[in-house]
């Protein structure tokens, strides 16, 4: 299998290890089928002997049997999760993002870490410490890959959340009994929205709409004769907002609608108060979890609730969260005051958002030491690799997104490889299998689970390096390389992933081989934004980034949005970028070599907008090609999965046209702030512009 | 409410496109497999004449506090059209490169509370700059 070997021996036959019977009994090997996603245990009439399998196992997972002594070093220590210590476990080997030490505290972007395996997509995951009282809450989140629900399912008792009523005393903030009695708000909204509408159109103010606000400013004045103190502060703030309306009532006004003419939003009047209510809140676990899973609910599912603060800093209470959203989640409990919180992508999680899918956080409680370790290992628990990825698996999923992005599996050789590289997870796990069932001797049920667990990770980890040697030789001949060193050693071949933001992207070498030499017609990237979200971009993150991500970091932007609406279209995993030339008025941002983006392997892009029959996965009429990129269509679409880190050394955009002067001095002052001097290699007093 | 509108000379079935999402206008697509949409649209559209293309804003999900809607919620498309015909019954048919077949029609009491809900957002929530911008059809992100 090694690379300077002939064609002939670089032909990779697949077929599966004989399965081995456990010394034990079964058990394991049903656990093994449960994580494998089998609907049937791996048995057969001709199963051998437990001594037989013990002892004569031997690599026939390959048709040359001497293959595998070209595998590299693999890490065969995936300890399970409750093998002490966490940190030295995870020290000291050649990671491509070692976990840190620390994460800093209410770091809205989070830290990003590449995790070993292939369950997450992209083999990505987020670390953030939110702010709260009782000290940081670390979170690991990430979007788990369709083809995995499975391996979690195996590891839980999942059981229908059961709620019963339970009071409590909290904190509640909400509108006076008489605003909402009377619809004081409802009437006063109505006659701003009129007044506002009829400025603007400049047609007239109805009559209805005077006597309308009459009637509040008269209901107003009533009310105020028996009015508490708070009744009377919310009086007085309506009060406010009927003058100015009032103002725009008089035959004389003529300020103009955008010059100070429309009335200013005023929110409802709310007020803070101590109540006891009684609540709803889950039932203790289920004490009839079986030995060895993990007690879990399904519930509607949720999103987590975090406030950023006016400085940029994120923090959350461990509880809050916008309830009610599209599909379910199961809430698991992982012991230790730790939990998982996971979107599924399958049965009727369909109803779910699709960006919401797969969605997984690993919850640390306040105050953990070494939580980032932790959670990282706690991934294991529910059967998903549990440590970060090592130099050698990174070159497996930059060939996965290299294939992707440019479509290498439309070459027959390449899809056979890849092909035949989907059965070596199971081949692998009936090999170390084979090597390791002595040692399930003596087991507890319970200690069988964490062994077959353990056993497939193992068995994935070392498959994972034989599926790159499969897969990238197959790319290599299919590219016109003698061999696999070949194309590794092609300018712009690079597995390196690069940190943006709070995530990692992949290169694409079709695009780093020679970034210059890709034709775009004079055409540009460029993203437009509303006129308060530029200056907020930069001061809260310095991140374009797609909604899901915001909606963890706690961003509304500068239409004052919600975090707590229900997305439907893929397209709140990706931002919007176009393709043209550059718009004759800001603010918007340009990118104007397109391949400082299009290098990345996570964007697909529409000649045309889809108008609404895109999902995010639907791929009629998508290119991935840079080359056909270059779209003349003004309604175009380059969508570039999680966002885009603005000052980044390789994504930052080389131009920003500010729509007025004052606009440019807030962008240049947030820059400045983080300490940014150059976009692009551009000193930021050039690149950003009126 | 006064649409957008591209200082060219569009078509003449574009200015029933500008009565009809003024007065409250909904939007009807059928794709080429059969599954459909249905939404209200916000009272703005622009018209490229060069591309043929019409911007609007499908209103595609509630505001959970009734007011205050998300890009995703409401972000522009850009209709490009092959073929559009303005109806006798006040509707506007379109066909487009996708296959897709489209209605714009006066709104439906169905979906009439999404778009006031819109109307709240933009004519109260937000300031006039950035209703403006909204009305100019050319964002891609808030």
């Amino acid at each position: 299998m090694g690379s300077g070997g002939s064609k002939a021996h670089e032909a990779f036959t697949i077929a599966p290890a004989p399965p081995v019977a456990l010394p034990g009994g079964g058990s394991v090997s049903a656990a093994l089928a449960d994580l494998a996603g089998d609907t049937h245990p791996a048995t057969n009439a001709t199963e051998p002997t437990a001594s037989e399998g013990a002892g004569t196992a031997r690599p026939s997972a390959v048709d040359d049997p001497t293959s595998l002594q070209d595998i590299p070093d693999v890490d065969t220590d995936l300890a399970p999760v409750d093998d002490p210590p966490v940190v030295e476990r995870l020290s000291g080997q050649d990671w491509v993002t070692p976990i840190p030490d620390t994460v800093a505290v209410g770091d809205m972007a989070g830290t990003p870490l590449v995790v070993g395996g292939h369950d997450l997509d992209n083999s990505s995951a987020t670390l953030v410490a939110y702010d709260s009282p009782e000290g940081p809450r670390h979170v690991l989140y990430g979007w788990v890959n369709g083809d995995v629900d499975h391996k979690i399912l195996a590891a839980v008792a999942l059981d229908d959340e059961k709620l019963i009523p339970t009071q409590v005393t909290k904190n509640v903030s909400g509108r006076l009994g008489v605003d909402t009695d009377n619809g004081l708000y409802e009437q006063l909204t109505k006659v701003a929205k009129s007044v506002n509408h009829h400025l603007k159109a400049n047609d007239g103010i109805p009559a209805h709409t005077h006597t309308n606000h009459a009637d509040l400013v008269a209901q107003l004045a009533d009310l105020h004769t028996d009015a508490t103190d708070d009744e009377a502060a919310m009086l007085a703030a309506y009060q406010h907002s009927c003058d100015q309306i009032g103002l725009r009532l008089a035959h004389d006004y003529d300020t103009p609608y955008g010059q100070g003419g429309k009335i200013a939003f005023l929110t409802a009047h709310e007020v803070d108060a101590t109540v006891t209510v009684t609540e709803m809140v889950p039932a203790p676990a289920n004490d009839d979890v079986p030995d060895g899973m993990l007690a879990a609910t399904i519930r509607q599912a949720t999103r987590i609730k975090p406030t950023l603060a006016a400085d940029g800093t994120g923090s959350w209470d461990g509880t809050a969260r916008h309830t009610g959203q599209a599909g379910v989640e199961y809430r698991i409990d992982l012991g230790e005051g730790f939990e998982a919180i996971y979107r599924p992508h399958a049965t009727d999680a369909k109803s779910a958002a699709a960006g919401h899918r797969g969605f997984l956080e690993v919850i640390a409680p306040p105050g953990t030491d070494n939580a980032p370790a932790q959670l990282v290992t706690r991934l294991g628990q529910i059967n998903l690799a549990n440590r970060p990825m090592t130099n050698a698996e990174a070159e497996w999923t930059y060939l996965t997104r290299n294939i992707w992005s440019q479509r290498l599996d439309s070459n027959p050789k390449v899809a056979a490889a890849v092909s035949q590289a989907s059965l070596l997870d199971d081949s692998m796990t009936e090999l170390v299998f084979a090597e390791r069932a002595h040692e399930s001797v003596g087991m507890t049920d319970s200690q069988l689970t964490g062994f077959a667990r353990d056993i497939r990770l193992e068995g994935e980890a070392r498959a994972l390096s034989v599926k790159t040697k499969m897969v990238g030789t197959a790319i290599a001949a299919a590219q016109g390389h003698d061999t696999f060193a070949g194309l590794r050693a092609q300018p712009g071949y690079d597995p390196t992933p690069r940190a943006s933001g709070g995530w990692h992207t992949w290169s694409r070498w079709d695009v780093t081989a020679n970034p210059d030499a890709i034709d775009y017609h004079g055409r540009v990237l460029y993203h437009r934004v509303t006129g308060n979200n530029l200056d907020a971009m930069f001061a809260n993150s310095g991140l374009l980034a797609a909604t899901e991500r915001r909606r963890v970091m706690g961003i509304a932007s500068g239409l004052g949005m919600s975090e707590g609406a229900d997305m439907s279209s893929g397209g709140s995993r990706a931002v919007d970028l176009r393709i043209g030339h550059a718009p004759s008025k800001g603010p918007y941002m340009v990118w104007s070599n397109p391949s400082r983006l299009l290098a990345r392997s996570d964007w697909y892009a529409y000649n045309g907008d889809h108008f609404a029959a895109y999902e995010g996965t639907k791929t009629s009429g998508q290119t991935r090609n840079p080359a056909t990129a270059a779209f003349t269509a003004s309604n175009n679409e380059v969508l570039f999965r999680d966002g885009i880190d603005l000052t980044s050394p390789h994504e930052a955009p080389d131009r920003i046209v500010c729509s007025s002067k004052s606009q440019r001095t807030k962008v240049l002052k947030a820059l400045k702030a983080r300490d940014i001097t150059h976009l692009a290699g551009i000193r930021i007093d050039k690149a950003v512009t009126t | 409410m006064t649409p957008h509108m591209t200082p060219t000379n569009p078509p003449e079935w574009f200015q029933t496109v500008v009565d009809l999402v003024a007065n409250g206008a909904e939007i009807d697509i059928t794709n080429s497999d059969d599954t459909s949409h249905h939404w209200p649209l916000a009272r703005h559209t622009r018209h490229d004449t060069d591309e043929a293309i019409v911007w609007l804003r499908p209103l595609t999900g509630p505001a959970p506090d009734g007011t205050r809607f998300t890009h995703d919620q409401a972000r522009r498309h850009g209709l490009a059209y092959t073929d559009a015909t303005a109806n006798y019954d006040g509707t506007v048919t379109f066909t487009t490169p996708a296959g897709q077949t489209i209605h714009i029609r006066a709104i439906t009491n169905q979906l009439a509370p999404l778009l006031d809900s819109f109307d709240t957002f933009t004519g109260w929530v937000l300031d006039a700059a950035d209703e403006a911008q909204l009305d100019r059809l050319a964002e891609d992100s808030w």
